[in-house]
């Protein structure tokens, strides 16, 4: 080492790391410092971890409920109301009382958990309409032929299962907070008219259609008249895939035999579904209440659309 | 009963016997780590680490040659090769990132299926349920990037001291399929999570191999990579077989070759020491040797530590590995951007066609690496001389980072200002602004961007989302609607509670329609947020 020491005189700290190595003995220190700071990092990442998983878990639950409500608000209000509280005629309320009081599991006889009777009633739908239905509950998870990944489904089962916890006590949040609204009204109130709606009358005269509006209402980019989205798209692609209900690719240059017009068909089959079922759609049903959800000019805007899937 | 094993035969006691307990022992113990260090007894560590000189002959030398592993290193280096300068140790970190990603990705492999159905789930039970598995997680992600820029800056450097000429440009041969091995590890890589991130940054990279010309091969390529015409299962497969079989694989034996060819030449001196023409590596005087044992070695076990500790502490202050939403091959993120080592090419794609700009200009790039050194035959080395080449380098580097910046979304991409202006406030895939406001701040209540100053209180986190809207729907409303503008536009924002422990943050833009005088356009997006999805208001 003498030699280096004689070559090290006379050059700045920075010019020797440079150009030679530091003398062992101050890099056995160094190493040593350095591998006692690994190991109590490591050690204090290691202790942490019970806490950082619990945190991880509630948070990856919390985003799960999330993507939830984006999903129910897309496939299901239409249906089952903007809230989970039902729409009569069409579907029962998801967020009541004695769904998550054991009443309701107890009077279908189901002995396994609410989880479980969600899950699978979302993923499978129901077989058949019943008695106070006019439509089944459709299929939604991918398993069984529906449009949802097995991962969506549970998102939205979380995100029905946490209307629950309003029940559980010392729960006051959101009376509290609503009870706080501002005054100012919201612009749904201001710009959401009372509107008149089409009816199932397919002898009305229609007016003329945009079809860049009727493209917006059937994403669901564009509320109908209603103030929720259709959702026409959970169940139609435009792409030829099949959802729930036959894809729209091409539906305006495949009409059925007795129709004097792809105009007239189209607006029978939206709101006047079960006149005619598409060969092979047999027993699976399109909602029929697209005739009080719409007004003249958003139905005739849906058929300008649909007139472009050539 | 006579037992021909007698106790007192064996070697310990016998030792005792002879000389005494404490003697016994200590040669024992001189044994066992001569044997350990393949040749070094006590006295010989002893003092390797007081710093004295070696004797003669050296006995520091014998491991060289009876270890396996110390037989692939030299006995001794160059003094001039010795300091951060020539060699910054970036060949030696490359090897150590190789390495650290072989250790973490073990573990991580554990834990992880290739297949489209648990992937996504596995990943979030290594983070969630796996003691340590965020941190190795973190660790395997931030060491595949910063192995990225290390093996990147090692070829600079052997470029810039122009070590890849005469005799070594097989080592430079080999170091760029290293490259490209690096570079293909972390895309493999990129795409095993499964989540949206993964599936359209690799989606958009696939979509290249399908450009190969003529068609049949790039369809053929394009089969060959993901097994069927659109990245799914298959592909998913496939990418993990690379990752963690074929590309380990070929990645230590181009190593082996590599860090042979170093050896076999020598680590080249600093250019200023050499003559023009003059290779002397190998040639080393005796006085400027430094051994490896143990000046070297405790220099690779220091580097070692310290980037170790970098790493561990970036990782727990500073990097997170990012997990997005499960793959959805329906709906693509806005801007979906590359990996930022492949931004360059986002950026050339934006300039051409994909066959030109996306497959052939980048091969030819490679290839013309490649045989670089057979033919840049000039006997320079010196920097003086070399102005040309270093300039050269410079250019190209400026190069890579303007056609980064213009791989990204700041450059050339025209969507309508509704969108953007969501995606800023809520994007799809990340936190974002509204997000980020402390679910106690969210004040259950309907805004409307020109008076949010009377209607939102400062302290909210609101107040400084509403900020952000409101110049951003002033700059569309400025913006002519040719180019997005939103005309007269008139944007709320709602907060409404949805669930317990849940509201919903509403953006809802309306405009009028450039083409139907009268009418109004509109766009609403709702943004849900739950109390526990944001424990930190960020990532
Ligand atoms: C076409 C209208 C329709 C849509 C869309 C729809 N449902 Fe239903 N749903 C129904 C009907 C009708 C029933 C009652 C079925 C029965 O009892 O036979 C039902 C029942 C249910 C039930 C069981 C309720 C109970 O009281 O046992 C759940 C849970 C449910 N739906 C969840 C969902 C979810 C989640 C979605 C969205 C992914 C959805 N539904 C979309 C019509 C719909
Ligand atoms: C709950 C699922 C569901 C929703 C929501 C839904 N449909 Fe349907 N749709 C179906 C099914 C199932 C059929 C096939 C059975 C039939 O013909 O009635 C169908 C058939 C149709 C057809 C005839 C297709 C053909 O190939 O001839 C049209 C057109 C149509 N739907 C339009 C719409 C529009 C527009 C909306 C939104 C306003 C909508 N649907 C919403 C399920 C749905
Ligand atoms: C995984 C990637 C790589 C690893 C692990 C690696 C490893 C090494 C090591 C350990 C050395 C000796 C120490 C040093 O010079 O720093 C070395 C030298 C060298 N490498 Fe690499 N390398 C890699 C990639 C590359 C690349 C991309 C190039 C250039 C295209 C390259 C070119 C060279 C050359 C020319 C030398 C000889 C340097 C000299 O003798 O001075 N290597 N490499």
């Amino acid at each position: 080492m003498s030699e280096n020491v004689n070559e090290s005189r006379g050059k700045t700290l920075f010019q020797r790391l440079f150009t030679e190595l530091l003398p062992i003995e101050q890099r056995a220190l160094m190493g040593t410092l350095v591998f006692i700071a690994i190991i109590l990092a490591v050690g204090w990442v290691a202790l942490n971890e019970p806490r950082r998983m619990d945190i991880y878990t509630a948070q990856y639950e919390g985003r799960s409920i999330q993507r939830g409500a984006s999903i129910f608000v897309t496939n299901c209000s239409s249906c089952h109301g903007a809230r989970g509280e039902g729409i009569a005629g069409v579907a029962p309320a998801l967020n009541t009382p004695e769904m998550f009081d054991g009443t309701h599991l107890a009077e279908l006889g189901w002995t396994g958990t609410l989880e479980d009777y969600l899950l699978l009633t979302v993923a499978a739908g129901r077989p058949a309409r019943s008695a106070d239905w006019p439509n089944p509950m459709p299929t939604w998870s991918q398993d069984y032929g529906g449009p949802m990944r097995p991962d969506e489904v549970e998102d939205v089962v979380n995100f029905i299962l946490n209307w629950g916890l309003a029940y559980e006590e010392g729960y006051a949040e959101a009376p509290a907070e609503e009870a706080a609204a501002p005054a100012a009204p919201t612009p749904e109130e201001e710009e959401a008219p009372a509107f008149e709606p089409v009816g199932t009358d397919v002898t009305v005269a229609l007016p003329e259609g945009d079809p860049a509006r009727g493209e917006a209402l059937f994403l669901g980019t564009e509320s109908a008249p209603d103030g929720a989205p259709l959702g026409c798209q959970a169940c139609h692609s435009l792409d030829g895939s099949v959802l729930v209900g036959p894809s729209l690719q091409g539906v305006a240059s495949r009409l059925p035999e007795g129709y004097e017009s792809i105009d007239l068909y189209l607006h029978e089959a939206i709101v006047a579904p079960s006149a005619y079922i598409v060969p092979g759609f047999e027993g699976i049903n399109m909602p029929d209440n697209f005739g009080e959800r719409l007004d003249a000019q958003s139905l005739a805007d849906i058929i300008a659309f649909l007139k472009t899937q050539e | 009963m006579q037992s021909n094993l007698d106790i007192r035969d064996f070697p310990l006691i016998k030792r005792i016997r002879e000389s005494g307990l404490q003697t016994a022992l200590l040669e024992t113990a001189d044994d066992v780590v001569q044997r350990v260090t393949a040749g070094l007894n006590i006295a010989d560590l002893r003092s390797m680490l007081r710093g004295d000189p070696p004797g003669r002959p050296n006995p520091r030398l014998r491991p060289h040659a009876d270890s396996f592993w110390m037989h692939m290193r030299p006995g001794y280096y160059n003094q001039a090769v010795t300091g951060l300068y020539p060699t910054f140790r970036l060949g030696f970190l490359s090897t150590f990132f190789f390495a650290l990603e072989g250790i973490t990705g073990l573990f991580l492999m554990v834990f992880y299926t290739p297949s489209t159905e648990y992937a996504y789930a596995d990943m979030l039970n290594i983070l969630s349920n796996v003691p340590l598995g965020q941190f190795m997680r973190d660790l395997h992600r931030l060491g595949a990037e910063a192995m990225v820029i290390i093996v990147a800056l090692h070829m600079l450097r052997t470029y810039i001291t122009a070590s890849y000429k005469k005799p070594r440009q097989f080592t430079w041969a080999t170091g760029i399929i290293l490259l490209i091995v690096t570079l293909a590890f972390s895309y493999t890589g990129y795409l095993l999570p499964w989540d949206q991130l993964a599936y359209w940054a690799v989606t958009i990279g696939a979509s290249m191999a399908e450009a190969a010309p003529p068609p049949v091969v790039g369809q053929f390529v394009n089969i060959l990579l993901k097994g069927a015409p659109d990245l799914g299962a298959a592909g998913l497969l496939r990418f993990y077989l690379l990752h963690v079989f074929a590309l380990p694989a070929i990645g230590t034996i181009f190593l082996g070759v590599h860090y042979y060819k170093v050896i076999l030449h020598g680590h080249s001196l600093p250019p200023e020491d050499e003559k023009v023409g003059e290779d002397t590596a190998k040639r080393v005087p005796p006085d400027v040797r430094r051994y490896y044992l143990p000046d070297i070695q405790a220099a690779e076990v220091l580097w070692v530590g310290v980037t170790m500790l970098a790493l561990i502490v970036a990782v727990i202050f500073f990097y997170d590995a990012p997990l997005e939403n499960h793959a959805n091959p329906l709906s693509t993120p806005l801007h979906t951007v590359a990996p930022w080592y492949f931004l360059w090419i986002q950026g050339l794609l934006k300039l051409g066609d994909k066959t030109l700009m996306g497959v052939i200009i980048p091969t030819i790039l490679a290839l013309s690496f490649l045989v670089m050194p057979y033919f840049d035959v000039g006997p320079f080395r010196q920097y003086g001389k070399r102005r040309i080449a270093i300039s050269l380098s410079l250019i190209f580097i400026t190069a890579i980072v303007i056609l980064s910046w213009m791989g990204t979304p700041k450059f050339l991409v025209q969507t309508s200002l509704d969108q953007e202006i969501f995606f800023e406030l809520a994007p799809s895939e990340k936190v974002g602004l509204v997000r980020a406001v402390p679910y106690d701040e969210l004040i259950i209540g309907a805004y409307n961007v020109d008076d949010y100053e009377t209607s939102v209180p400062r302290s909210s986190g609101l107040w400084r989302v509403m900020r952000r809207y409101s110049r951003m729907i002033e700059h569309a409303r400025q913006t002519p609607p040719e180019q997005g503008g939103l005309p007269n536009a008139e944007a709320f924002l709602i907060v409404e509670q949805l669930q317990p422990n849940l509201k919903g943050v509403i953006l809802r833009i309306t405009w009028d329609d450039p083409d139907n005088p009268g009418e109004r356009l509109s766009a609403e997006l709702l943004v849900p947020v739950h109390r526990d999805a944001y424990p930190l208001g960020g990532e």
